[in-house]
């Protein structure tokens, strides 16, 4: 019997269209996944092939993920078919087993659900196979494709998709089977989302977090995701993901629930009665004596009727009828759990949890986006067709009222459901902030972001979806349009349609500062969303018109016929404003635009890079701002000064190519004339009269104004501030051509056939410092000015200070020489004043912004206290933090001042000293030592930059948080750059490099810094690598060409470092080094009172990076730390033992004896070297069993 | 106060002919459409109820133009569907204050009153506060009607009504009906003989699309009277009793088929009948075949 209904189920499937329909469904999805312009699902790094295993693996898993939709179409209601095709009373009487009945359809819908994802490999492989020869922008066109290898299609075929289909599906037919109703099917699908949600923000918390991530999520991402994080391109291109760790668990939890929702199933399904998860409801018993015959006589009414009651008494009927769906609390109760576990955790830095601002909470709020989409698409069908859902539409259809607001009340019940949820949300935020003790609510951030972005693009998709439902006839048609619809919208920008007015719905208040609140994006989003408005109500006009009541239309009546048209008017008259203030006011440039204008600046100027040019040797400035107008004008001039040795007559001035920023009147104080002009390059070169002898120099003088005009389509320019104002130096011209306007990425310049430009890497440049190829080091002044309401910031001394006419200036002048990279800041700022020796401390912060000042403070002391004295005196008579908005998170250091993002340090909440890190301490300490790395000492221009700015400026900050914070925190800390590290290796997109030659690759130059520092100041000693360091200072500060190179560095290192240890240089430095280190087995006995032998098995192997990116073991001849924890003080592990003890073998056995009773043991406890595995390294208490007399016999 | 029918038809998308030049003249007061399972009857009350266009042919509610004006139709309309639904979850009284502000009752006293005194007459009171998903199909009919009802409708089409019924919600319902008549075109469809005679004043007959009989319910059964004849038979003589007699139905009693047929003249072994509306449909029904 369990045969015959497996063979029905499939006979079904096989003449179903839809099942045809699914398979080719996946089968493009996955082709046009893999040949698309954005085929990032897994491997963007260049040496991961495009059909590497794991690119492969991947891929399943993100669809499989997607697919769960079909998987709940088709399995679920697998058995609710012959409840809603009214066939149960006939099927369910049969003889039929419930058994055979319910596995029968489970099992031959489950083959038919595989037979159909099979349209992933298929899909893949003929992508793979025509890829290369089809006319798409694919982004693997030059790379080279693996020989086919079956395995590993099949392998993560079985590993995620069938497991998926069987866990979803199992629980899928248990809901069709117990309920009976479609909608609770896919209410629990929405609970597996919700899981997927809860799992992917775990995933991007703490360490700890990751892990539990990974084992919760049901469709096994982020146990990918988890599982992979570490691999390398040469691993992703051999590798399967193993069934094994937390994927083993995660796949035995989810598929141990499968079986036992079907044995649940199996137990309570019954053919007589609908059991289990339903409400059953009586039928009413009602005694009734007959009636004779009554008079009816309705009351008569007046006919006077008032269409806004009908409307209103309308749209809270079907609300009511919303807020009392099972799904819809099922969905609204889903999405509600996922808030508040977010709310438990505010986005951190390394384990650290921001205070509850305004824009954190919102961040968190924005978790139930999904949800409210999943709302929007199901609830505009759901609504529209609700009486013909309800078979009461022959009523409801025949009554007088008119389309208009029969549509309109359902509309807005809609509405009303988001603006309840919405107001929940406010009244949510508000309360966890105050819980916090957190209340500066910042209303209108809440008010702006919640009902003005959220509410408004729900009315707005709304609108659309209830049109796509009106005009598709069919309610789960409507869907899939809808979710295509909602889609495209947002897939627009990678067709290369990024014009915003094209995408539906687009406009975006994006971050709220709390500096600059929604700053330049009010006005664009104002107007746009006015644009969208309009078009949103002639869509409305036009589901009026396309509703049909009975089986016609209903003519449009006057009133939506003029709305309709003033709102047609309205829509052209805002988009020709807008594309008038975007496009012609300003200029317009898509993604691809802006990508040929590099092109051709590389085309039409590269053959002027090398005509000689003058350096700046110095700068003075005269700049006015107008943060009002998020504008600024300034009048300089640079001496120029002929360092080369022929005569100089051409002077080539470079500006920010932006159709905003106007430079004039160039004069070099003598004849000149323009022989090249590319104004949309921002590139002018001039010949002047009498040629620049060698030596001499010439003043430059110019004028400029940035000014914002209109509006602009996205993205807005941040750096001009209503408050908050940070400009860099690359506003202000430079001389001659400039390579850092050329297109980059290897990808990009293939497509626009340019050779890869790698000579960075190639041809050390020593000539040229870091900062700028157009000078040394310059002497600066500037007189800044801006609204009487900010304070005016640029390095330097402050000469002057006054007011005039109603703006705040200042004069700033530096003592002795800088780089040429400066920046301007002004905000309407609060100061926190100290002083360090005779050292101006000056901390700019927005008032609202004040939780870690202190410590920002005390960063700066204990930075120049430990700076000062080992590495060189700070010679300037001032250093000052200033802060920015939140547009981009990061500090920057300037010549004695650092730019500070609200994003970064400001907000974050350090409350236990042993578990938070104390961000804003560190980051402050990391930015001035910058002042030593980076100002004083300018690296060159070559590979390895960043071995000195950033490497040397990650140790002194870790060793003034060394002689700070606690050893834990140390730990904690290196234990996320560990983590990012070996994440950042394995998303590297071209190829890791060892340190020595380390530029932009952060996780070498942060990360990976921070731990080989670490290591090595634990080998050679704080004070020898300090010494070494001070050389290195006193020989390149302040010094002109040849600037430093890594290897400068890595000489002074060498020098301090006993040739015991000589290893360690290389390995750090010169390559890639990685260890896997690993306690396997220990015992200890006690020899007498006091005194304990310990006999641990230790297990060591070094790995270096070959040619290939393979990693591959080398010798061993090394010293590596093995340790030995007791109990210490409150219970907590203590280490009792930590020697360095020399390795020569991957083997080793151990006997150490210790003073007291020893919990823990193992080599490189403290993770001091780079380790795939860093929690293996050390055995875990309880594996230790007490031997009486006997030592391990081995 | 009349219904003009004039030369309706209406060809469905599969090819089905569902009215072929209906003309029908309908007055006021209670007025029955008999006819098989499709004959064209729920098109026919679908296409007066605004709900279904027409190919051809006119129909006049006075003098609104049903087929055009569907607004002022429904202004005046009160519609029982064939099936319909409720929602489940919502109480009767609910839902009837809904509809009734669908139909532009709007006015809260009124429509208070509207509401209440209809679930008063329809014998809902008590059970105004359960959800439907709980209701009796008799009690849904007395919901259907007393939507039906809102607003005083000037005309009234019930279609089917009590298919499915009890009898003694039938009769309920009925007697719900009889009193509806008065001042309204109340225009029944039924394929139950019983419900016209009891009810009706006039009638028509469709099948097939087409009026096969208008009149009066009584004077048609006189217009029959004398010449139908019953006969009992035994099973096996069907057939041949069908090939020489125009045979109008076929019942069975205490097992074995009693025949009545339909002629002039009394046929050789068959007893007089008494003459009903069965026979006046029928009659109808065979002759047209």
């Amino acid at each position: 019997m369990f045969w015959e209904l497996f063979r029905f189920e499939l006979y079904y499937r096989r003449r179903r269209a839809t099942t045809y329909i699914y398979f080719l469904v996946i089968f493009i999805t996955s082709f046009l996944v893999i040949t698309g312009p954005t085929f990032q699902v897994a491997g963007t790094a260049d040496a991961t092939s495009p059909n590497s295993p794991y690119t492969i693996a991947a891929l399943m898993v993100v669809l499989s993920f997607f697919f769960t939709m079909i998987t709940s179409s088709l399995v679920g209601v697998s058995v609710i078919r012959d409840v809603e095709h009214g066939m149960a009373p006939i099927m369910f009487t049969t003889p039929i087993h419930k058994g055979s009945y319910l596995f029968g359809r489970y099992v031959g819908s489950l083959v038919t659900l595989i037979l159909i994802n099979t349209g992933i490999i298929f899909g893949a492989l003929l992508a793979y196979e025509i890829g290369k020869i089809i006319p798409r922008d694919i982004t693997w066109r030059t790379k080279e494709v693996l020989p086919f290898d079956g395995w590993a299609y099949l392998q993560p075929f079985l590993l995620f998709i069938v497991s998926n289909i069987f866990i979803s599906g199992s629980l899928f037919f248990a809901a069709g089977a117990l309920a009976r109703r479609a909608i609770v099917i896919y209410s629990q699908g929405i609970l597996l989302m919700m899981l997927y949600q809860i799992a992917s923000t775990f995933y991007l918390r703490d360490l700890d977090s990751q892990f539990i991530a990974a084992l919760i999520d049901p469709f096994g991402v982020q146990t990918f995701v988890y599982m992979t994080r570490y691999w390398t391109s040469a691993e992703q291109n051999t590798q399967l993901v193993p069934l094994a760790d937390v994927l083993l668990y995660n796949r035995l939890i989810w598929t141990s629930i499968a079986i036992i929702f079907l044995i649940i199933t199996y137990w309570q399904f019954s053919f007589t009665s609908k059991r289990g998860f339903t409400w059953r409801k009586k039928q009413l018993v009602v005694h009734e004596e007959t009636v004779g015959p009554v008079i009816i006589n309705a009351p008569v009414v007046s006919k006077q009727k008032s269409v806004f009651k009908q409307l209103l008494s309308t749209t809270l009927f079907h609300f009511r009828g919303i807020w009392t769906e099972v799904p819809f609390m099922a969905i609204a109760g889903s999405g509600l759990i996922v808030l508040f576990v977010n709310a438990s955790g505010m986005d951190n830095m390394y384990g650290t949890s921001s205070y509850p601002t305004t824009s954190a909470v919102l961040t968190m709020l924005n978790s139930f986006a999904l949800f409210f989409m999943v709302i929007m698409i199901f609830y505009s069908g759901e609504i529209v067709w609700k009486e013909r859902q309800h078979k009461i539409n022959s009523i409801t259809d025949s009554t007088p009222i008119h389309n208009g607001p029969l549509l309109l009340s359902k509309f807005l019940s809609l509405c009303l459901v988001y603006l309840t949820l919405l107001v929940g949300f406010l009244v949510f935020g508000i309360v966890l902030q105050a819980s916090h003790g957190y209340f500066d609510f910042d209303l209108p951030a809440y008010f702006g972001k919640l009902f003005g972005e959220s509410f408004i693009n729900l009315c707005l998709l709304t609108i659309a979806a209830m049109l796509i439902q009106v005009l598709s006839g069919n309610k789960f048609l409507g869907f899939i349009l809808t979710v295509a619809f909602v889609i495209i919208i947002q897939l627009l920008p990678a067709f290369g349609i990024d014009h915003e007015l094209a995408a539906y719905t687009s406009g975006s208040l994006e971050n709220f500062s709390q500096m600059n609140g929604f700053g330049p994006f009010v006005t664009p989003f104002v107007w746009l969303k006015a644009y969208w408005t309009s078009l949103a109500i002639v869509l409305f006009v036009a589901a009026i018109l396309f509703y049909r009541r009975g089986s016609a239309r209903q003519p449009l009546t006057t009133t939506s016929k003029l709305i309709g048209s003033v709102a047609l008017l309205s829509f052209i008259a805002c988009g020709a404003y807008i594309y008038y203030n975007t496009s012609v006011v300003n200029h317009f440039e898509n993604n691809r635009a802006l990508k040929v204008k590099q092109v051709r600046y590389e085309k039409e100027l590269k053959q002027f890079e090398h005509i000689p040019q003058p350096k700046i040797v110095a700068v003075n400035l005269s700049v006015d701002l107008y943060p009002d107008r998020r504008s600024f004008s300034a009048k300089g001039s640079y001496w120029l000064k002929n360092q080369d040795t022929v005569p100089i007559n051409i002077i080539q001035v470079q500006h920010m190519s932006s159709p905003q920023l106007h430079l004039h009147d160039i004069d070099f104080g003598r004849q000149s004339k323009a022989i090249e002009q590319h104004d949309d390059l921002g590139y002018h070169a001039y010949e002047i009269s009498t040629a620049l002898a060698p030596g001499d120099s010439l003043r430059m003088n110019f004028a400029m104004e940035f000014t914002q005009t209109g509006f602009r389509s996205k993205p807005q320019n941040t750096d001009l501030a209503y408050n908050g104002t940070f400009i860099h130096s690359n506003y202000f011209p430079s001389i001659g051509y400039d390579s850092q306007f050329e297109l980059t990425t290897d990808d990009d310049r293939r497509r626009f056939a340019l050779n890869p430009r790698n000579e960075k890497l190639n041809t050390p440049r020593s000539e040229v410092n870091l900062y700028s190829k157009d000078a040394d080091r310059v002497r600066f002044s500037m007189i800044v000015s801006t609204d009487v309401s900010q304070t005016p910031l640029a390095p330097g001394r402050m000469e002057k200070s006054w007011t005039e006419n109603n703006r705040q200036y200042r004069q700033y002048t530096t003592t002795g020489t800088i780089p040429s990279f400066y920046a301007i800041l002004s905000g309407n700022y609060k100061v926190a004043s100290d002083k360090w020796n005779d050292v101006d401390l000056e901390i700019y912060y927005h008032p609202q912004h004040h939780f870690n000042i202190d410590r920002m403070m005390q960063g700066l002391k204990d930075g120049l206290d430990y700076y000062t004295k080992n590495f060189g005196a700070f010679p300037d008579s001032q250093i000052r933090i200033a802060e920015f908005p939140r547009y981009s998170t990061m500090a920057q250091s300037f010549p004695d001042m650092i730019a500070f993002s609200e994003g970064v340090g400001f907000i974050l909440k350090v409350s236990e000293p042993t578990k938070d890190l104390d961000v804003p301490y560190y980051v402050t300490a990391h930015e001035l030592a910058h002042q030593w790395w980076g100002q004083h000492v300018m690296a060159a221009d070559t590979a390895g930059n960043a071995m000195i700015t950033e490497g040397a400026s990650q140790y002194s900050a870790l060793m003034v948080m060394n002689h700070t914070f606690p050893v834990e925190t140390m730990q904690l800390f290196l234990k996320y750059e560990l983590d990012s590290y070996l994440k950042g290796r394995s998303a590297e997109k071209m190829r890791e490099v060892p340190l020595q030659s380390a530029s932009n690759q952060q996780y070498i130059s942060y990360n990976k810094s921070a731990l080989v520092f670490f290591a090595l100041q634990d080998y050679i000693g704080e004070n020898n690598l300090n010494t070494a360091l001070k050389r290195f200072h006193t020989k390149f500060a302040y010094k002109k060409p040849p600037y430093p190179t890594s290897n400068d560095l890595i000489n002074e290192i060498r020098k301090v470092t006993p040739d015991s240890l000589s290893y360690l240089i290389s390995d750090m430095f010169e390559h890639i080094t990685l260890y896997e280190n690993q306690a396997t087995e220990a015992a200890y006995r006690k020899v007498t009172s006091g005194k304990y032998e310990v006999t641990v098995n230790l297990s060591t192997q070094k790995l270096q990076v070959d040619a290939n990116g393979h990693e591959v073991p080398v010798a061993i001849n090394d010293w590596i730390d093995v340790g030995v924890y007791g109990e210490g003080e409150n219970g907590k592990l203590k280490l009792i033992y930590l020697q360095k003890h020399k390795f020569t073998r991957q083997k080793n056995t151990l006997t150490i004896t210790v003073n007291s009773e020893p919990i823990k043991v193992g080599i490189d406890p403290l993770n001091k070297l780079i380790d795939h595995h860093s929690t293996d390294n050390t055995i875990a208490t309880g594996t230790i069993v007490e031997l009486a007399n006997s030592p391990l016999g081995y | 106060m009349e219904l003009v029918i004039n030369g309706l038809t209406k060809t469905y998308d599969n090819g089905v002919q569902a009215l072929k030049g209906i003309n029908l003249t309908i007055p006021q007061g209670m007025f029955g459409l008999l006819g098989p399972n499709g004959a064209g009857k729920s098109t026919l009350m679908r296409t007066i109820a605004t709900l279904q266009e027409a190919d051809a042919g006119s129909v006049r509610f006075d003098d609104i133009d049903v087929l055009k004006e569907k607004d002022k139709v429904r202004q005046v309309l009160g519609y029982l569907p064939q099936e319909f639904g409720v929602y489940p979850k919502v109480e009767a009284i609910r839902l009837l204050d809904h509809i009734a502000v669908l139909k532009g009752i709007t006015d809260n006293t009124d429509r208070k009153n509207t509401v209440e005194s209809l679930l008063q007459k329809t014998n809902l009171w008590n059970v105004r506060n359960k959800s439907l998903g709980t209701f009796s199909g008799g009690m849904k009919q007395r919901f259907g009607i007393a939507q039906a009802l809102i607003g005083d409708p000037r005309l009234v089409i019930v279609d089917e009504p009590t298919a499915g019924l009890d009898p003694a919600e039938r009769n309920r319902f009925l007697n719900l009906l009889s009193e509806l008549g008065e001042h309204t075109i109340v225009i029944l469809s039924t394929h139950i003989v019983e419900d016209i005679k009891e009810l009706c004043t006039s009638m028509a007959i469709i099948n097939l699309g087409e009026v096969l009989f208008k009149g009066n319910p009584s004077t048609s059964v006189d217009e029959v009277s004398g010449k139908i004849w019953k006969k009992k038979i035994r099973k096996n003589q069907l057939d041949e009793f069908r090939a020489n007699y125009r045979v109008l139905s076929e019942k069975l009693l205490a097992g074995s088929p009693e025949i009545r047929v339909y002629s002039n003249t009394r046929p050789e072994g068959f007893d007089r009948a008494d003459a009903d509306l069965e026979d006046v449909y029928f009659s109808q029904l065979t002759s047209a075949t």
